[in-house]
């Protein structure tokens, strides 16, 4: 007779599962899909595709506009980082908290609210906005909050003992270029790798500002064209490109670890006489990328009348919104601490791997493949119910609650578990005993990452909400053709207060230093 | 005070959204997808709501899918479809799923007054409320054209646009000049257009606002996008094109519904075209934003929108205008530089 089955391997075969089930199966229908012609194995749409004059520009923008907008967010994003976590600097929380805001919005909003400003300035700033540099301009104010964000994160858990020891030897700046930094690197790159796959796959910015992409290229092939195979050839190249670029965070990270530690309080670096103009400058960052294309955007959201009539076109969207992310939080946030649980017991490659690669995955690619896998007749309750787009955000997005729970299970000493295991406590009971009662502000933070950003999502929702049960996100955008600018403003001002809830929320649950 | 239970409160989210999914199975329900602007489709969606209690579930396109999202959502549902309507903001995306077999026939009988030339002539999908193709001309424009022959005029050189013909109305339009004029004629003319400097623009709207910010002189735009601008008290002014007795005539767009082929509520989609179909509903359309033209003769339409019978239109049929479309894909994405 064989051995019994743990309730552990099972519980990690049923997680294994359901990303399986959410993420890898649409994603092997389609590409399988994409080299299936008239019955045969074709070539024929990657042929197309790469033998169109079209094919390499659009190649070499997305790869430009990734670079440069990964670029920006760490020349800014990093020194925005340490400035917060390890300097005197008046007002750090509120400049860095105010710096996060673009980053719980849809990335289209930020796009629109510049659009507002250059409209005020002239054919030449608009000229500019809707190209290359409009776009790194705005997806940089988007995704610094990443870089920024990890940066302080990796920082704070330096541990001070060893910068006290090289303060005797050396002063900051060499501190921080020889201890702190190299010691915060792992946070950092993954930042900046996080946003290099984000910039690639992003679809409403290039969208909107007209900057042609291979994002814009595989939707416009399924929205326009619904032609699933060409669709998924456009975004195997993003998909190469997201495994690279996981395969170089590997490379450099190898041997290193990723684990916040908390090492009680951060030595600070006084700033004297840099305190004003340091200030100063984040104070204009803030006003730059941040209140300035908010304040054009919301500069017509608060009349009464376009209130009204954005909660009467899209009243039950914002319902309907927060009452999805707030499903698919939940059961990301399980998921997550469920997979981050195994992944510290040493099952880290695979699992890291499979959850990273859907996350960079373009979420039009993955649309693609759960409407392919899931339009049958036998799967109607998954394919015409809000329960495919709590899917495809379980699959998006479980990456980010997974090294949120890891990094959190960290911080418990592995004693308790192993105290509990030798008093003959079984694994499910250790979990509710030990590891959730002692994860209760991950998880928290878990839950609030994962549905601000399913809230935010665009492509998700788009293309796998059901009839009659758009998301907001979606509403907003389908609204946009035609629809009077303050109106669209009052619902961008509505999106902006559910996203911000959580942040606030977030804010208070974890304090700028601990 | 005691916190919720964590288990209460997901089995309860999950219930929510449960009972919101299962109201689509309802006899009172009925699933259309929706091609014309949401801004202005859903707002008669809801009023038939109101007067007939069947819940409209609806899925609107985005701009960015050029009005053929939806269309091609359903084309890809033809073996298990889930739309009752489609609602086309034009004929030709109608007649195409007519050749492909995903919609059914259906006399309305408030299709009687519609002229034939808005009707599929075995009833496959129905036209009502149209748009025009029509020229915006800047008022402070030296140039003052009457013809869409305008934009082959040296005087125009660099000062017209025109939205990116692989798209949208605008592909209907040439595909229109190539089934009147002949390959030959209209190859010459838009390369002629080419040549004489024509800015391509990504959208109709883009093109008006080009049009009424002065940094071209005219263009051909929908008749929505021009009432719009004029709306807007933008220095413009709307030209019919091609009105002489010889003329081309003006391109008309009708919207269309079609039923679906083994939709899951046929008699609410019934329903739902003798209401769009009516004359209740092209007056509504007539006087809201998209400023469109009823196709019933006799139907009030406020001062800037003209009436049907006012308009001298393409002698054109859409189902060869389908056809001339796929047939100049080639051309056009040449011409386009794609």
């Amino acid at each position: 007779m064989g051995r019994p089955v743990k309730a552990e391997t099972i519980v990690l075969w049923l997680c294994v599962a359901l990303v399986a089930i959410a993420g890898l199966a649409p994603i092997a229908a389609i590409a399988v899909e994409s080299f299936w012609q008239n019955g045969h194995f074709s070539l024929t749409y990657y042929r197309e595709l790469i033998s169109a004059a079209r094919f390499w520009p659009l190649l070499a923008n997305s790869i430009r506009l990734a670079l440069a907008t990964t670029a920006v967010c760490g020349l800014i994003g990093v020194p925005a980082g340490i400035l917060f976590a390890k300097s005197d600097l008046p007002l750090r929380s509120g400049f860095m908290w105010l710096l996060t805001v673009p980053f719980v919005l849809p990335p289209y909003f930020v796009a629109l609210g510049w659009a507002h400003v250059v409209a005020r300035i002239g054919t030449i700033a608009s000229d500019w906005l809707f190209r290359f540099g409009g776009c790194v301009l705005v997806l940089s104010s988007v995704f610094l909050p990443i870089t920024m964000l990890l940066t302080f994160a990796s920082i704070l858990n330096v541990d001070r003992r060893l910068e006290e020891a090289a303060r005797l030897a050396s002063g900051w700046p060499g501190v921080l270029r020889r201890v702190t930094l190299p010691l915060s690197a792992p946070g950092i790159v993954f930042s900046l790798v996080l946003v290099f796959l984000l910039a690639m796959g992003e679809l409403s910015v290039p969208s909107f500002l007209r900057y042609p992409t291979l994002p814009v290229l595989s939707f416009t092939q399924f929205a326009a064209s619904y032609n699933f195979g060409a669709a998924t050839a456009a975004a195997v190249p993003l998909a190469f490109i997201a495994f690279f670029g996981i395969l170089v965070e590997s490379a450099f990270l190898r041997d290193r670890d990723y684990a916040f530690r908390s090492t009680g309080q951060t030595l600070f670096i006084s700033l004297r006489h840099w305190k004003t103009p340091l200030a100063t400058l984040m104070a204009a960052l803030c006003f730059a990328l941040v209140i300035l294309p908010l304040d054009a955007l919301f500069a017509d959201a608060f009349s009464p009348a376009a209130l009204h009539e954005a909660m009467q076109r899209a009243g039950v969207s914002v319902v309907r919104s927060v009452m999805y992310s707030a499903v698919a939080a939940t059961i990301l946030m399980a998921l997550g601490f469920l997979l981050g649980h195994f992944m510290r017991g040493g099952r880290q490659r695979v699992l890291s791997a499979l959850t990273l690669a859907l996350f960079a995955i373009p979420g039009t690619v993955l649309s693609i493949g759960l409407v392919r896998l899931w339009n049958t007749p036998c799967t109607w309750f998954i394919y015409a119910t809000p329960a495919l787009l709590i899917l495809g955000y379980t699959a998006q997005y479980c990456a980010v609650t997974t090294r949120l729970s890891l990094a959190g299970l960290m911080l418990i000493p592995t004693s308790l578990d192993e105290a509990g295991r030798l008093s003959g406590a079984m694994w499910a009971r250790r979990l509710f005993r030990i590891s959730i009662p002692l994860s209760t502000r991950t998880l928290l933070c878990a839950w609030l990452a994962a549905y601000i950003l399913c809230l935010r999502d665009v492509p998700i929702a788009i293309m796998t909400a059901p009839p009659g049960g758009d998301p907001l996100p979606a509403r907003i955008l389908t609204l946009m053709a035609n629809g009077a600018p303050p109106m669209i403003a009052s619902l961008c001002l509505i999106m902006a207060i559910a996203s911000l809830i959580p942040l606030v929320i977030l804010a208070r649950v974890i304090p700028s230093r601990g | 005070m005691n916190m919720p239970n964590p288990i209460h409160v997901v089995l309860i989210l999950l219930l929510a959204v449960g009972l919101n999914s299962c109201r689509s199975a309802s006899s009172k329900a009925l699933v259309v997808y929706v091609s014309e602007d949401q801004i202005f489709s859903e707002p008669i969606l809801k009023d038939f709501e109101r007067e007939t209690a069947i819940t409209v579930k609806s899925v609107f396109d985005t701009e960015e899918s050029k009005s053929t999202g939806v269309m091609n959502r359903l084309i890809a549902e033809k073996d298990n479809p889930q739309a009752d309507i489609y609602w086309a903001n034009e004929p030709v995306r109608a007649d195409a799923l007519k050749q492909r077999g995903v919609s059914t026939a259906y006399v309305s009988p408030s299709a009687e007054g519609i002229p034939d030339q808005f009707k599929d002539p075995d009833h496959y999908w129905t036209g009502f409320s149209a748009r025009a193709r029509l020229l915006l001309v800047n008022a402070r424009s030296t140039i003052k054209p009457a013809s869409v022959m305008a934009y082959t005029d040296p005087l125009a050189k660099g000062r017209a646009a025109i939205a990116n013909p692989l798209f949208g109305t605008t592909t209907d339009y040439v595909a229109a000049l190539f089934a009147i004029w002949g390959d030959d004629r209209a190859r010459t003319f838009m390369n002629d257009m080419k040549r004489n400097g024509v800015k391509t623009t990504t959208s109709n709207g883009e093109s008006a606002d080009f049009v009424a910010a002065g940094q071209v002189d005219f263009s051909l735009v929908d008749s929505d996008d021009a009432v719009n601008r004029k709306k807007q008290g933008k220095p413009v002014e709307i030209v019919y094109p091609d009105q002489d007795a010889n003329g081309l005539g003006v391109l008309i767009l009708p919207n269309a519904v079609a039923l679906i082929k083994g939709g899951p509520h046929p008699e609410n989609g019934k329903q739902l075209i003798d209401y769009l179909l009516s004359r209740s509903t092209e007056r509504k359309l007539a006087f809201a934003d998209c400023a469109q033209i009823p196709l019933h003769s006799g139907v009030d339409t406020p001062p800037e929108v003209r009436r049907i019978e006012d308009i001298k239109p393409m002698r054109v049929g859409y189902a060869d205008l389908a056809r001339k479309m796929e047939e100049i894909q080639p051309f056009l994405k040449e011409w386009a530089g794609q």
